[in-house]
């Protein structure tokens, strides 16, 4: 179904409209939340509040006119910025922090070190500003283009291609520090 | 362009490079000076990019939280209906409140541009004249300036009577009008001929009446004066129920005492003094001296206390035309089981619903099914049928078909819906899924209720794994329920590829070959009915697994 026609829907709260929608965008939304949380059931948790939000302010067309995902996007940001500043950003993650996840493929040795090593980037990437920790994940965890980091951010796409340069700088500077 | 804003397009160039599958090495000898720093920021995003991997999500998590998120868009939708159903008593006063700004302003504007003499010859003016308009804002003026609510309550009720004054000379005049409104006390209620605060007023069958009003009840009327003294109601609103006489929404109405009018209008106005005007407590703008040239019998006063501002605003025009004309209109509002439907009448209770063409069914809530519980707006008619104005349903039908159970291969999954066995199964917000992760291929236990329109709809799915361990045993039929038997202890499933050879009953041995489940059961394959059951029963026997 044509989007615009699902949105038109969706904001009369048509429930056959919202489940398409959900369905559409809950994955990416979970794995953006999840690239920058690193914990399965709480980037459930968030992904949820993300489309209660959505549910909220769906009637309010101006806040998602220029683009529905990234509207999505935007209101994930802001979650994981609250919950960072709930659970204080100096706290620093031990190994016992490590979300415990599912078992991988493979060699155990490699799959504790692949975890590792995730965990390790998500905790360089914390220590970004989350602006660039935003622009790290949606353009090469989420693997959206500029123009769609644009949309997203709301900012121009030179401003994105700086951002994103500063950015990747930074986590290359961190990493190199540990 | 700065040295950051080349070194960032730079990047981004090769990262599309990249992309489009050029080298690394062919990226870099396009930027010599800069190869070294860009090979360390590629490489950051290359050590990026292989973290993108994501563990699966649970597929329960994933449902629970569908679930979650459609059961709010459920309270959405309840919570906007009621919000319709209210008719946002708020946004209501807010309109009323800027009307009365602008009034007040306009009429401050005409106050100042007018002279006082014309104000005080529009005091006479009537509905359709000139000056008429200078007259009722130099009165809104006067109530806008009036803070005492006390005050204020007297002026509306002179006020109130004022209009019912100018009613009265323009049908002596023989005037015509449309859209007179005027406020007054019910004081008659015959069939087709209600007094109120003292105009005689014709109830036709298009008039529309709003409440069940009763002798003493505030009233509002809009009528039309088609001339020769005829004053023709087109809508009666109750405002406020007199205190002797409360008016419940679902009381059963009382019929007329007689079934004939016993007042026939004619072409001779009926005219019947106004009940006294209540004692001025300020000075008002002079006002029309009433000049009643009446000679029926004076009515009773009524003491009913007007209301200012009538808060109720109804959300829907009613516009049926009861028909054949009962002996008096009883707008009546009641709710019910729906217990039955024929094309255009229903049983909602024990009353029947007479639904004209195109009455509206606002099934927000729920289908209009048999079983579900609804709300009635409507007429009844003299026979005690309601003639329907509208229908709500409040509540689905509790029981809306007959339980449904059944096991099954999942074929596909859907957003709301899923195949099981052929079957379209409707997954609703509130229907349970456990067991195991839900995926194509797995063994479903579907427990539903198949709704009158053939419709399933689970209440409870448990996934189960689709062991492939043959086995073959022979055993007693225990219990026998839907998608699932016991056999000497066995617990044995049984799905749309099962096949059943005899005629199976409890207590008859049988011979099931099928895939073993990881919980202990079996899924059968075939089943064969050996012979009746019996006197012992021997534990099951299983056999080592079938080459296949």
């Amino acid at each position: 179904m044509d989007e615009a026609a699902l949105l038109e829907r969706a904001k009369a709260y048509d429930s056959a409209a919202l489940g398409l929608l959900y369905d559409r965008y809950s994955g990416r939304i979970y794995n953006y939340i999840y690239h920058r949380i690193g914990e399965p059931g709480l980037a459930e948790d968030l992904t949820g509040q993300v489309f209660l939000r959505m549910l909220e302010a769906i009637q309010n067309e101006r806040a998602w006119q220029s683009s529905f995902s990234g509207w999505l996007y935007r209101i994930a940001h802001n979650l994981i910025i609250d919950h960072y500043r709930r659970r204080g950003r100096s706290q620093q993650m031990s190994l016992e922090d490590v979300p415990t996840l599912p078992a991988l493929e493979g060699d155990p040795l490699e799959a504790v070190e692949e975890r590792l090593s995730q965990e390790r980037l998500r905790a360089a990437i914390r220590r970004l500003t989350p602006e660039q920790a935003q622009v790290i994940v949606l353009r090469f965890l989420e693997g959206l283009n500029i123009a769609e980091v644009a949309k997203v951010m709301r900012k121009s796409e030179g401003a994105i291609k700086a951002l994103q340069y500063r950015a990747v700088m930074a986590l290359r500077e961190i990493l190199e520090e540990e | 362009m700065s040295a950051q804003a080349d070194a960032a397009g730079i990047l981004q160039e090769c990262l599309e490079a990249l992309e489009v599958g050029e080298s690394l090495e062919a990226c870099l000898a396009r930027y010599p000076g800069q190869a070294q720093h860009l090979a360390a920021l590629l490489q950051t995003v290359t050590q990026v990019r292989q973290a993108a991997e994501v563990p699966p999500r649970s597929p329960e998590a994933v449902a629970r939280g569908r679930a979650a998120f459609l059961a709010a868009v459920a309270q959405r939708r309840r919570a906007l209906a009621e919000r319709r159903r209210r008719g946002f008593p708020l946004l209501s006063w807010l309109r009323v409140g800027r009307a009365w700004a602008t009034a007040a302003a306009a009429t401050l504007v005409v106050a100042l541009l007018l002279t006082a003499g014309t104000v005080i010859a529009a005091s006479g003016a009537l509905p359709g004249e000139t000056l008429y308009p200078v007259k009722r804002a130099t009165e809104e003026v006067q109530f806008f300036f009036t803070w005492d609510v006390s005050a204020r309550q007297a002026l509306r009720e002179r006020l109130d009577e004022r209009r019912r004054q100018e009613i009265v000379q323009m049908l002596e005049a023989g005037r015509t009008a449309e859209a007179l409104v005027f406020v007054g006390p019910v004081e008659k209620m015959e069939a087709t001929l209600w007094q109120v605060g003292g105009l005689g007023v014709e109830v036709q069958p298009t008039t529309v009446i709003e409440g069940q009003p009763q002798p003493g009840d505030q009233v509002q009327v809009v009528a039309t004066a088609p001339g020769q003294g005829r004053l023709i109601a087109q809508r009666i609103k109750l405002l406020k129920a007199a205190p002797s006489a409360p008016i419940l929404a679902t009381a059963t109405p009382t019929p007329s005492p007689t079934a004939l009018p016993t007042v026939v209008p004619t072409s001779t106005p009926t005219l019947l003094p106004p009940p006294p005007s209540p004692t001025p407590t300020e000075t008002e703008l002079p006002t029309a001296t009433p000049s009643p040239t009446l000679t029926s019998t004076p009515t009773p006063t009524v003491t009913a206390t007007a209301t200012r501002t009538p808060t109720h605003t109804p959300t829907d025009t009613p516009t049926f035309t009861p028909t054949p004309f009962p002996t008096r209109l009883v707008a009546v509002r009641f709710e019910g089981t729906l217990r039955e439907k024929v094309a255009g009448r229903w049983m909602v209770g024990a009353r029947t619903v007479l639904l004209p063409p195109g009455t509206p069914i606002d099934e927000t809530r729920g289908s209009a099914e048999v079983g579900a519980w609804v709300q009635v707006f409507g007429w009844e008619q003299a026979d005690g049928a309601v003639v329907a104005q509208r229908i709500v349903v409040l509540t689905p039908a509790e029981s809306p078909g007959e339980p449904y159970e059944f096991t099954d291969v999942i074929e596909a999954i859907g957003g709301q819906t899923w195949t099981v066995g052929g079957l379209l199964v409707h997954i609703r917000p509130d229907t349970v899924i456990d067991g195991a992760a839900a995926e194509v291929g797995r063994l479903a236990h579907v427990r539903a209720v198949r709704r009158p329109n053939g419709e399933i709809w689970a209440t409870h799915i448990t996934v189960e794994e689709i062991g492939t361990e043959e086995v073959d045993f022979e055993g007693l039929i225990e219990r026998m329920e839907a998608g699932r038997w016991q056999v000497s202890g066995v617990s044995v499933l049984l799905d749309g590829r099962t096949e059943v050879v005899g005629a199976p009953e409890v207590g008859k041995r049988v011979q099931v070959h099928g895939l073993a489940q990881a919980d202990g059961g079996v899924l059968a394959r075939r089943i064969v009915v050996l012979e009746a059951a019996p006197t012992t029963s021997p534990s099951p026997t299983l056999t080592p697994p079938r080459e296949s």
